[in-house]
């Protein structure tokens, strides 16, 4: 969780940038995709519209050429004696009345077209009562009854029209039971108004509902609307008979402002509504297309919206690549520097990427360089200066230290020792000439024990010899160099501090060979110190009474300063044993 | 640099792709139009009398029900001539859609389609046992040694009147029976006198009777060949045309047009008689208020004609499978599972619609030997197949 974070964190430049690209694509692509699924649909939707608005202009001449067929019927019957005298005489049975009969029958025959009035027919009646069909059907319903209804009635207020009008039960046999359109008539003398006859051509539903039925489908229902808004034919054939009022005022709508379609809400469905009046049928030739069935009949979306989907997620790779490629020196960039405030000039940032970040990696790099150079002449200006200080230190001899030494000297001469005397100042100008007239900074193991070996006898001279101190140097290390002075001031610590108080005690100094290192030893058997109080011996300054400035502090850092961290001054000791000190050096001999 | 190079040509492409893929979807413009398909499962049948021939096709369809229920089947009621017209149109032209399984067809035309359409029509001969039904309705729809049809009614002709009517200008059940046609005039002129009924109704347009007179003498319009027009020389012929005009002079006949002022006719007691196919019983029983005024003799014969007989024949129909539409072995199927074989369902139809039947058991059908109770005195079946049928073509 913690390294996810931290990961998220690190790239939170590039999460960032990719996130406001991502959603910018999104908002783009849904954006134009809506758009154009939109503008598609609207152009789907009215074209089909117009075809339907053509198809209907269509039906609309079919059904119009029906009615001059069903006129040019009608003026036959209007129009030939034998039906006007079958009509109005009453004389059924002589010879005329055969003949009447029979002409009647021929006429009609040879007025229809061929094949034309499958399923429908012609029914004539007459006011004295006397009928007659076409075809083989017969009559359901009583003449009286036929002459009072509604579709009689209408037609006797218009008799010189042809009407076409609903019933809910065509009365002849072949449409019993069935709704079916009734084409009536009246017959008269030339264009009176008192009818002796009502010519009627009943047409059943399946006939009109062939003038469109092929040219609908699940997304467009046509239908016809009387003027009274009485659903007379359609293709869905439970709706037939009912009125729809609402369908009616936009049908008529559209027919008078001459819209390409109107539109309404069906059964929570959009609808195009297409319509145009059918002349002479005095009915309304209603298309409704069903928005949706079209586009679910289309359905392309899907393909759309997978090729936006697809568009999109390249886009998002390219652009995950490019602003990675952007980002990565970025974050490298900061990862690198996060190393350097850690403090190491020397790591230069790899120059990669592009234009600016190489620069910057570039620009960077050459202030790295310039710091750790800077860095590095501080350090070694810092080192010389501490060199020069400890090398000044060791030529200044203490000159109490001198003042003792001399006073020691005269005690020995005013005692006639001067045998003693001559040693004690072989030793003491050695001494002196060890520390302060030899210019080289480092001397071989054996010249040290020497030194030290003169410093001891001069010290025997003075303090009386309680203290004795035994010299060990391996033969392998006579000629191994070590600075001048290491040893001393340890050994000088043990003579004033070791044995406070003690009456005698010894210490023993012992160079020797470890590995590649040079080890010496200074070990005395006095009274030890504490753990604290180890760490404050080192850093204590010189004394006044001590041979040179050089104090046991200045041992360890001058080694360091010489060889290395590695090497140096470790000391161990516990109280009233003793104490240990080992001072640490590479093996370095003379050229 | 590459590898965005080669991305930057697979985007370029699944776009130009894209557009291609989505303009060529624009042009195609579904317009999916319903199609009339038959169903594998649905027969259609057409008759054309909805008291008769379609009520007995109803009945069959319920027979049918029982044994292969899956089956749907369609009774339409259709006018005759527009079923002899679309036949005619459809096997003119090959085109078979919209036509029925099984149709029935009147005994007149069938002739005609079997020589002018061979192989249009189903041979039957696998279902119908020519020795069940009567030779004379089985010669007509023989073609080669193959049957065609199943035969359903008898066209049998007969004499229905109304007995009231008779009684009241003085005749008697006894006086009707075998009549010639002149004797039949004077009555109907008696009728005409004492009722103000006329005898009965004639249709300029269709001269039934004239067949009816030709029968009864197994005279036609063409010699015994079936080809040879023989108009000008028969005798028969001019009889029944003077006959024919005698009826006409003397006032006793209704001129009616059509099928429906026919039937209106008896219906409503405007005609004393119908001379006509025993078919007919269907329609005359429909007027219920009549019952028991009715009663049926042998149809009159020709006066001047010494071969003309008191029996003759008109009409009656047989039932016949279209091979071409599809569903023709289940219509097959369904025609000898009833009308061809079912014994019941003929028995059935006899006590429903009336049916002369033409199976030549039914005489000993049990509905057969009833008496009606329409017609008073007369058992009518038995009767009427009793009365010879001669020759029909």
């Amino acid at each position: 969780m913690e390294k996810f974070l931290d990961k998220l964190r690190s790239n939170s430049l590039l999460i960032k940038i990719l996130s406001v690209m991502l959603l910018s694509v999104v908002c783009v692509a849904t954006l134009t995709l809506s758009i154009s699924i939109r503008a598609s649909e609207d152009v789907y939707v009215d074209t089909f519209t117009q075809s339907n608005s053509q198809i209907i202009g269509q039906i609309r001449e079919n059904m119009s050429r029906f009615n001059d067929e069903i006129s040019e019927i009608m003026s036959v019957v209007k129009n030939n004696w034998a039906f006007r005298s079958y009509l109005t005489s009453d004389d059924r049975s002589s010879a005329t009345a055969s003949y009447t009969q029979y002409s009647m029958v021929w006429n009609l025959e040879h007025a229809l077209p061929p094949d034309y009035f499958e399923k429908m027919s012609i029914v004539l009646v007459g006011v004295n009562g006397s009928t007659y069909l076409s075809s083989d059907a017969g009559l359901t319903i009583p003449v009286e009854e036929l002459l009072n209804s509604r579709v009689t009635e209408e037609t006797r207020r218009q008799p010189n029209r042809i009407l076409y009008q609903f019933v809910d039960d065509g009365f002849t046999t072949l449409t019993q039971g069935d709704s079916a359109i009734v084409a009536s008539t009246g017959l008269n003398y030339a264009g009176g108004q008192s009818n002796y006859g009502y010519a009627y051509v009943i047409i059943p539903q399946e006939v009109l509902r062939n003038f469109y039925s092929s040219f609908s489908s699940d997304a467009n229902s046509l239908m016809l609307l009387d003027s009274d808004g009485r659903i007379i034919s359609s293709t869905q054939k439970e709706i037939i008979g009912f009125k729809d009022l609402d369908l009616l005022s936009i049908a008529q709508q559209v027919e008078q402002e001459d819209l390409p379609y109107g539109e309404t809400v069906q059964s929570d469905r959009q609808m195009a509504v297409v319509a145009q009046k059918i002349p002479h049928w005095e009915f309304h030739l209603v298309g409704l297309i069903d928005r949706e069935s079209i586009l679910r009949a289309v359905d392309r979306h899907k393909s759309i919206e997978i090729m936006t989907l697809l568009v999109v997620l390249c886009v998002f790779a390219i652009m995950f690549f490019v602003v990675r490629k952007t980002t990565r020196p970025i974050n490298s960039l900061v990862n690198e520097m996060k190393k350097v405030t850690q403090g190491d000039f020397s790591r230069h940032i790899p120059v990669k990427g592009n234009y600016e970040v190489r620069e910057l990696a570039t620009a960077f790099n050459y202030m790295l360089d310039g710091l750790d150079s800077y860095m590095e002449q501080i350090m070694t200006m810092e080192d010389e200066k501490r060199e020069a200080e400890i090398r000044a230190l060791q030529m200044q001899i203490n000159p109490h230290f001198i003042y003792n030494t001399l006073a020691s000297l005269k005690w020995m001469i005013w005692q006639g020792n001067s045998e003693s005397a001559v040693q004690a100042i072989d030793s003491f100008s050695r001494l002196l000439r060890g520390t302060i007239s030899k210019r080289e900074e480092r001397i071989t193991a054996a010249e040290e024990i020497d030194n030290l070996k003169d410093y001891v006898f001069l010290q025997h001279l003075r303090f009386g010899e309680q203290i004795q101190v035994r010299f060990s140097l391996a033969e392998d290390c006579q000629d191994c160099l070590m600075p001048k002075l290491t040893l001393q001031p340890f050994v000088e610590n043990a003579f004033f501090h070791a044995f406070s108080g003690a009456e005698e005690g010894s210490i023993f100094v012992c160079i020797r060979r470890r590995g590649n290192d040079l080890v010496s030893e200074i070990i005395d058997n006095g009274s030890g110190m504490k753990k604290e109080e180890v760490g404050r011996t080192l850093s204590k300054g010189g004394k006044a009474d001590h041979f040179t400035g050089i104090g046991i502090n200045n041992v360890d850092d001058r080694i360091k300063l010489l060889y290395g961290a590695p090497y140096g001054v470790t000391i161990s000791s516990a109280p009233g044993k003793g104490t240990a000190v080992t001072v640490t050096i590479p093996i370095q001999r003379m050229d | 640099m590459r590898s965005l190079r080669v991305l930057a040509l697979l985007l370029s492409i699944c776009l130009l792709w894209g557009l291609t893929a989505c303009s060529n979807q624009t042009e195609e413009q579904p317009h999916t139009q319903a199609t009339v398909e038959t169903s594998d499962n649905v027969l259609t049948i057409w008759a054309w009398d909805d008291t008769f021939n379609v009520k007995a096709a109803n009945l069959a369809k319920a027979y049918y029900a029982n044994i292969n229920p899956e089956i749907q089947v369609n009774v339409v009621s259709m006018a005759q001539t527009d079923i002899i017209t679309k036949l005619n149109t459809a096997f003119s032209s090959s085109n078979y859609e919209g036509l029925p399984n099984i149709v029935l067809i009147e005994d007149y035309r069938i002739q005609n389609f079997l020589k002018s359409y061979p192989g249009e029509l189903r041979d039957l001969s696998s279902i119908v046992d020519p020795d069940r039904f009567m030779e004379y309705k089985l010669r007509v729809m023989t073609e080669e040694g193959k049957i065609y049809g199943v035969p359903f009614d008898s066209g049998a002709a007969a004499l229905f009147y109304r007995r009231d009517y008779l009684r009241e200008a003085g005749y008697t059940e006894q006086d009707m029976q075998n009549l010639t046609w002149n004797e039949y005039i004077e009555i109907g002129k008696d009728v005409k006198e004492a009722t103000g009924k006329y005898m009965l109704t004639l249709d300029p347009s269709d001269l039934g009777q004239i067949r009816i007179m030709m029968q009864s003498a197994g005279a036609w319009y063409m010699k015994e060949d079936g080809e040879t027009v023989d108009i000008a020389e028969n005798e028969v012929l001019k009889a029944a045309l003077s006959t024919y005009e005698r009826m006409v002079n003397a006032g006793i006949a209704l001129q009616v047009s059509g099928w429906d002022p026919f039937v209106k006719a008896f219906q409503e007691g405007e005609v004393a008689s119908v001379p006509t196919g025993c078919w007919a019983m269907s329609n005359i029983v429909k007027a219920e208020e009549q019952s028991g005024k009715w009663a049926v003799a042998p149809i009159p014969r020709l006066d001047d004609i010494p071969q003309s007989i008191n029996a003759s024949s008109i009409g009656g129909g047989s039932w016949y499978v279209i091979d071409k539409v599809p569903g023709a072995d289940l219509a097959v199927d369904f025609l000898g599972k009833t009308f061809a074989s079912n014994e019941q369902l003929i028995d059935d139809l006899v006590k429903e619609i009336s049916l002369v039947s033409t199976m030549k058991s039914a005489k000993d059908l049990k509905h057969c030997g009833e008496p009606n109770a329409f017609l008073v005195a007369s058992v009518f079946t038995r009767t009427l197949l009793h009365g010879r049928s001669k020759r029909l073509l």
